[in-house]
């Protein structure tokens, strides 16, 4: 019975994003659009997170260490994501932040569900034969529980108001963009103003290096709800 | 996706999804409803005002409305809620304004679709007899309809698009036929143009007309919310704006035309008199035959429908970007995650629906005349009293951007501000005759204390948030992304004077 397999939580921000928003039959809860842009959001905040990136006026802005990743020889045949998505950001300097989240957000579910699925946290289910209108499959988490980690882990520190760090402030931050909270977060009472609360530290902080990754993740959640708020009221999330 | 190890920039808008023109000019189009426009509103104009001059009045309203486009679409990528009048309003009048202007559009189109309601009645009630042998009030059709549209205000809403955008198809090929064959059998044999010419239209109470005609028009200013959805927004929006206006132009100044060729330019009232909105049926019956007819009811229907649908969403998204902004109670600014449907906000349309049809239902009021025509009628006039507070914002906005606006958008936006506030002033004059009534300022005062009541409620509304909500004073016309303007002031586009939303972060 290898679905009763647990694996452990996944570390990142993009894998627990999707996690949470796929169902245990690997059905996502949010619309296809919302979908990408979260995860297309998720997987540069990434790159914020590790310390590639930052986000200045509306842009993306190469770091030290983003530099030094993209100079280090590269091993693989294949470049990986983060190499070939900091190269294109290195190479186009004036786009804003909502060019790049738009532009990755068709693959980004893709490189997150590859990941995952190499990680042994996911496993395709293939459409069923009378299922004659879906041909790719579908991908179910292989612990059961694994859609509900993200949101306990952050119903519970909301609720104690402590042990919440940047990156479960950013995932609050887009749960709240997509509108899964009131879903993934249950019985918190306003919920909505102890994440709000939660996200305006991430523009308080002093310390100059988390200052950055902060600023970053805060304005990178304003350009995604943004771009969620824009495709509602286009009819085309 | 682009090459692994390549720089290749971005593509512009939503990669893989971006839209184009005809999607664009398909979603404002399909909100249109032209068969109802055709059906109902041409009909019953020349029914109530007793003027012939509608054609006409939809070229030059056609004209007007490409001159207020022109600025609108110019001015869409500063406002942070492009798809509605209120962000322009904010940005150009102040944000007090703003939430008056709000209010006055949730009114209006709340009044616009409840006014549809009056209409499916008789829209079903020919088909239910029929197939069916029902004979049922009007009201009953209204509660299937007002079911039937709450339940698609809580579905995937692109799903419901493309319902809409294959029955569109469907109402302009009706239309088109409609239109063949009433060229093709003129009245006394010969085909005048005399409904198109200005000298008809320019006769004692054109305002009348002029309103109505704005009517076919309602619904365009939507189609910038794909600026961020598509490819070169700075092209790709007005284009498929002023396509859209040039469709909606010949399609109801053509059909109207005909019709009033079918009937005769002399005859045309005494015949929109008689039959109402079976007009375009009766005329088209004889040549088309029965079945033809059948399908134009069913169409009909659906169009209305659609309207309903359109209304609906339209209004409940008005709710959201409040709720959104704090304006409103924030619940109103909640989505289903699983549709994107402003659940909150389709909630509340619904029940302020029902709540109408109950009262003219227990009143006993004609549903067609006092509910669809006066409604569409005072409507029209709350969405142009909307337009004219816009055009002046665009104005304002351009003087704030003087160094960024050549002088020809000037131009374009003082002309387009005219030209809006004359047909306002002309609509209200003549709002009596509008209405069908006898000549008199009655309706015109009661028309203008409404939605001055509504207004000075949203007003009161903004200075109260203003002494004591102050940061969501500071966020009304950003559409929901007041990090962006308020906390951050990161996007240094927007510089304006003091009342206007983005002015006081200092940007």
């Amino acid at each position: 019975m290898g679905n009763w397999i647990s694996a452990p939580p996944p570390q990142k921000a993009g894998d627990q994003l999707w996690l949470c928003a796929h169902d245990l039959k690997g059905r996502a809860r949010l619309t296809p659009r919302a979908v990408e842009l979260a995860c297309g959001s998720a997987v540069f905040g990434e790159l914020v997170i590790d310390g590639y990136l930052e986000v200045v006026d509306g842009r993306a802005r190469l770091l030290e260490q983003g530099w030094e990743h993209l100079k280090a020889p590269c091993v693989f045949r294949r470049p990986a994501v983060v190499r070939w998505l900091l190269e294109r950001i290195s190479g186009s300097p004036r786009t804003v932040l909502d060019d790049w989240i738009t532009d990755i957000a068709p693959d980004a579910p893709l490189w997150i569900v590859r990941r995952l699925e190499k990680q042994g946290m996911v496993r395709p289910v293939q459409p069923g034969r009378f299922v004659f209108w879906r041909t790719t499959p579908r991908y179910a988490p292989v612990d059961l529980n694994a859609p509900h980690h993200l949101g306990d882990h952050l119903a519970m520190a909301l609720q104690r108001r402590s042990s919440l760090t940047v990156v479960d402030v950013f995932l609050a931050g887009l749960l709240q963009a997509t509108q899964l909270h009131h879903k993934a977060i249950a019985g918190l009472p306003h919920l909505d103003d102890l994440i709000t609360a939660e996200l305006h530290t991430l523009t308080q902080s002093t310390d100059t290096e988390s200052a950055v990754c902060e600023r970053s993740l805060s304005t990178l959640l304003t350009h995604t709800r943004q771009l969620i708020n824009t495709a509602v009221l286009a009819h085309t999330l | 996706m682009s090459s692994p190890g390549s720089t290749t920039p971005p593509r512009t808008g939503a990669a893989g999804r971006t839209v184009g023109v005809p999607y664009m000019a398909l979603f404002v189009l399909s909100a249109a409803t032209p068969l109802t426009v055709f059906t109902g509103i041409i009909p019953t104009g020349f029914a109530q005002t007793g003027l012939i001059g509608i054609p006409a009045a939809f070229v030059v309203v056609g004209v007007v409305v490409s001159l207020f486009f022109a600025g609108f679409t110019r001015m869409a990528p500063q406002i942070g809620n492009p798809g509605s009048f209120v962000g322009y309003i904010a940005h150009g009048l102040g944000r007090i304004a703003g939430v008056g202007g709000a209010a006055v559009a949730l009114t209006a189109y709340s009044i616009l679709l409840w006014g549809l309601f009056g209409f499916v009645g008789t829209a079903a009630a020919p088909l239910g007899q029929k197939w069916f042998g029902w004979d049922l009030p009007w009201w009953a059709y209204a509660l299937g309809a007002w079911a039937l549209v709450g339940w698609l205000g809580h579905r995937r809403v692109r799903d419901a698009g493309r319902v809409v955008g294959v029955l569109l198809g469907l109402e302009v090929a009706a239309i088109a036929v409609c239109s063949v064959t009433n060229l093709l059998n003129p009245a006394g044999g010969t085909v005048t143009t005399a409904t198109l010419s200005p000298t008809n239209l320019f006769t004692p109470g054109y305002g009348a007309v002029l309103a109505l005609a704005v009517i076919g028009f309602i619904g365009i200013e939507s189609v910038v919310v794909f600026a961020k959805e598509c490819d070169r927004p700075q092209r790709t929006v007005p284009l498929a704006a002023y396509v859209t206006i040039g469709i909606t132009t010949v399609l109801y100044a053509g059909c109207s035309w005909a019709l009033s060729v079918a009937a005769g330019p002399d005859g045309i009232v005494g015949a929109a008199q008689a039959h109402g909105p079976e007009l375009v049926f009766h005329l088209a019956r004889p040549y088309l035959g029965d079945a033809a007819i059948d399908v134009l009811h069913l169409l009909l229907l659906t169009s209305v429908l659609a309207a309903m649908v359109s209304f609906h969403n339209c209004g409940a998204r008005y709710l959201l970007s409040l709720g959104k902004e704090h304006v409103l109670p924030r619940v109103l600014g909640r989505t289903s995650p699983k549709t994107g449907a402003p659940v909150a906000g389709s909630w509340v349309q619904s029940a302020a629906t029902l709540l109408v049809i109950a009262v003219y239902a227990v009143l006993g009021l004609d549903p067609v005349r006092f509910l669809f025509y006066w409604a569409g009628a005072s409507g029209a006039v709350g969405v142009l009293l909307l337009m004219t507070a816009t055009a002046w914002s665009i104005v304002l906005y351009f003087v704030r951007a003087a160094d960024r606006t050549a002088i020809r958008w000037w131009a374009i936006a003082i002309l387009a501000a005219i030209g809006v506030s004359w047909v306002l002033v002309e609509a209200l004059t003549h709002f009596a005759l509008l209405l069908g009534e006898a000549p008199g300022p009655q309706p015109t005062r009661i028309i203008l204390a409404v939605f001055g009541g509504v207004a000075a409620i949203g007003v009161t509304w903004a200075v109260w948030l203003r002494l004591t909500r102050h940061q969501d004073y500071l966020a009304i016309g950003l559409g929901g992304t007041r990090e962006i303007d308020v906390d951050q002031g990161e996007d240094g586009d927007h510089q304006q004077g003091e009342a206007a939303p983005t002015s006081s972060t200092g940007r």
